[in-house]
């Protein structure tokens, strides 16, 4: 026991705990390796609240992870749902779905940078191909289109790991339950709405706290496809906390903004232990 | 179970244990040993094996010094100084972008090595550009190592093609030639504007052109290059593209001829002269008032917690014009010493790379400023927001000069 909560202690207590010091000091390069490092209260936060960017930080992240998690759910279930009808080569196919999950964040980053370029861009040629657009649009290069852009990349990245969680929800649902409904003459829908999903709501509730936890640090794919751009479009609290510390060398700065990320991501943990707690209950 | 991972975890432990007590071992061995060892930080790819060929002359060279290379990923490079920093790890040397040498030092990272570079004498040697680029508070922290300039890049079909005989050497030629080189599926210049580094880098030239400079960005010298390059992008002889483009993109497009015209430096040439079907020139960037660029490269530098005397004799070993011509030659730059550049015969000769000599006569460098990194990115947000219509030029030019003069006044 004792050594486990040592290396707890160590490996996650310390950087947690070095990093809300650090938020609450002037450190940069020059302190950083020791010296005066100054106390300056909540300076930081007060500094980072602010700036413009942080508020647009703030409501990027949210609306990127909610949009992110939210598709790839519905879209997960949908897949998860197909490939637990038995049909030849499903095992097969779902293998292959998971692909995606395995390439690196940031070469799927960089390849759909590729596919959504104006001119040369696949999406675009499609869309011209196809008549559905006239002009090229500015996937990446519009700063309203952008964060969706970044979104839908995520999303695709996303899927895989939602499906599996479902179908291995869904492949442990006890089946006599389907069988009495369909004595009953419940069609496809009920059977959905009343059986699948509230038996499935604790793994859902996994997914979706996974989901959220997952999405909401996210970094490598924002930074790769628009490094925040254009303009703040694209600023997240991940991509804004690295730049106050390695572009501006801001520690501090850098410190206080992960802290917040840290804290909204804590107080979401805690409501979904609630829940759990709640459901275990009835 | 538990007592399983209790026993999983005591040996992990151990083996960290064992592992930091073997590397302080191996340190106080190292020290023990007659040359004294210098560490280098290093950010290049291509050239790492020139590097280390380099290195193991000089190792070779004398019995006092042996100097290592280590090397560190390029966008990584300010993150491990940083660590370096905190950790107490810093190497003796740092090889760094020319940008980052004046705010590195005035973040106390680097050795003041004024009286080495006096006593030495031979600094009024280098181009004054780059020398300029490792001055703060009118003390030396570095020499420039490398160097490099942007330069107009352009396909000579296309080109031809367009009936067009010779590249544009002004603003105004700049604009009839992109519009006419402008296709379907080609555009007929690209500049980066990708919010890095890269996008303050390409776009100064134009201001520096018009006689403006990152100070007085809210004057009409900065407007008309801001408005002259907006245009471009409106009438759509830049894609739309360039927001997110890095120079290693418009590359891409510059070889897949989607692009005939672009701002780019030298460190691309071999990579597009493996195209061989492709014809291409080089010149100066296209003037408003006088032909202008901006200096990139890397500067040298000691750091203040390095061994400053050992690494400073590797560093007038590799500052000897014979040596220096080597360096810039394998690694695909420029030699920072002007009696180098004018005399070797390499760059006089060799196709393409010569074209670059007469733009680094006229390159500056960017800054120096000890804030340029805070600096440069309010001037990545001002062209974002130029270009995307967020501010018309005068109002985003206005904002930005303020914070720019904020930043400044802050230290």
């Amino acid at each position: 026991m004792l050594p486990a909560v040592l290396f707890m202690l160590v490996l996650i207590g310390y950087p947690l705990l070095y990093n809300i010091i650090l938020s609450f000091q002037n450190v940069d390069l020059s302190n950083l390796a020791g010296g005066n490092r100054e106390f300056v209260g909540f300076d930081n936060y007060r500094t980072v609240a602010e700036e413009d960017v942080f508020g647009i930080s703030i409501h990027n992240t949210l609306i990127y992870t909610v949009g992110s998690v939210f598709f790839q759910v519905i879209i997960g279930f949908c897949l998860a749902s197909f490939f637990s009808m038995k049909f030849k080569l499903a095992g097969f196919l779902r293998g292959i779905m998971m692909i995606s999950w395995l390439i690196p964040m940031t070469v799927t980053a960089l390849l759909f940078k590729f596919m959504m370029g104006s001119e040369e861009g696949i999406l675009n040629q499609l869309l011209m191909a196809l008549h559905f657009v006239e002009e090229p649009v500015g996937w990446l290069s519009s700063p309203n289109i952008a964060l969706w852009s970044v979104i839908i990349a995520n999303i695709w990245i996303g899927i895989p790991f939602n499906m599996l969680l479902l179908s291995t929800g869904l492949s442990s649902l006890p089946q006599d339950v389907y069988e009495s409904a369909s004595l009953d003459g419940a069609n496809w829908w009920q059977k959905l709405v009343h059986i699948t999903l509230p038996l499935l709501k604790p793994v859902i509730m996994v997914v979706l706290m996974l989901g959220f936890i997952y999405t909401f640090k996210v970094f490598d794919v924002v930074y790769v496809m628009t490094g925040g751009g254009p303009i703040n479009s694209t600023e997240v609290l991940s991509t804004l906390a690295f730049r106050y510390s390695f572009s501006d060398f801001d520690f501090s700065l850098g410190a206080a903004v992960a802290n917040v990320l840290f804290i909204i991501l804590f107080v979401i943990s805690l409501i979904y232990l609630r829940m759990i707690k709640k459901d275990e209950a009835i | 179970m538990k007592n399983k991972i209790v026993v999983i975890l005591t040996l992990m432990l151990f083996v960290v244990l064992t592992a930091c007590g073997n590397s302080e071992e191996n340190t106080q061995q190292e020290e023990k040993g007659e040359k004294q060892e210098v560490l280098l930080w290093h950010y290049y790819t291509g050239s790492e094996e020139s590097l280390n060929e380099i290195l193991a002359d000089y190792n070779q060279s004398q019995e006092e010094v042996e100097v290592v290379a280590e090397y560190v990923p390029f966008d990584e490079m300010n993150r491990q100084l940083s660590v370096g920093t905190a950790g107490d790890t810093l190497p003796d040397i740092v090889i760094a972008d020319t940008v980052n040498n004046v705010s590195m030092a005035s973040m106390g990272i680097l050795a003041d090595i004024t009286d080495f570079v006096e006593e030495w004498g031979e600094g009024d040697q280098f181009l004054e550009g780059p020398y300029n680029s490792t001055i703060y508070e009118e003390k030396q922290y570095g020499l420039p190592l490398t160097t490099n300039s942007l330069g107009l890049f352009y396909n000579k079909k296309l080109l031809e093609e367009a009936g067009i005989e010779e590249p544009p050497t002004t603003w105004e030629e700049l604009d009839e030639t992109a519009e006419a080189l402008t296709t379907d599926g080609v555009k007929g210049f690209g500049l980066s504007a990708v919010r890095s580094e890269e996008a303050t880098f390409q776009f100064y030239p134009f201001i520096y052109s018009a006689g403006g400079s990152y100070k007085e960005l809210e004057s009409s010298e900065a407007i008309k290059a801001f408005n002259f390059l907006k245009n471009l992008y409106d009438q759509g002889y830049m894609s739309q593209d360039i927001l997110t483009a890095t120079q290693d993109d418009l590359t891409r497009m510059f070889i897949e001829e989607n692009l005939a015209m672009m701002i780019n430096g030298p460190w691309m040439i071999e990579r597009i002269q493996e195209n061989e079907d492709l014809d291409f020139g080089v010149t100066n960037i296209p003037k408003d008032k006088e032909f202008a660029s901006v200096t990139g490269g890397d500067n040298i530098s000691i750091t203040e917690t390095g061994n400053q005397d050992a690494a400073w004799d590797f560093m007038t070993w590799l500052f000897e014009p014979e040596q220096n011509e080597r360096f810039a030659m394998e690694t695909g730059y420029y030699p920072t010493r002007s009696d180098v550049l004018n005399e070797a015969d390499y760059w006089k000769n060799e196709e393409i790379v010569k074209e670059f000599i007469p733009i680094m006569e006229v390159a500056e460098a960017r800054g120096p400023s000890p804030d340029w990194p805070s600096v440069s990115e309010e001037i990545q947000l001002a062209i974002q927001k130029i270009l995307t219509d967020e501010l018309p030029v005068e109002d985003a030019l206005s904002e930005v000069a303020e914070n720019i003069a904020e930043v400044e006044a802050s230290e």
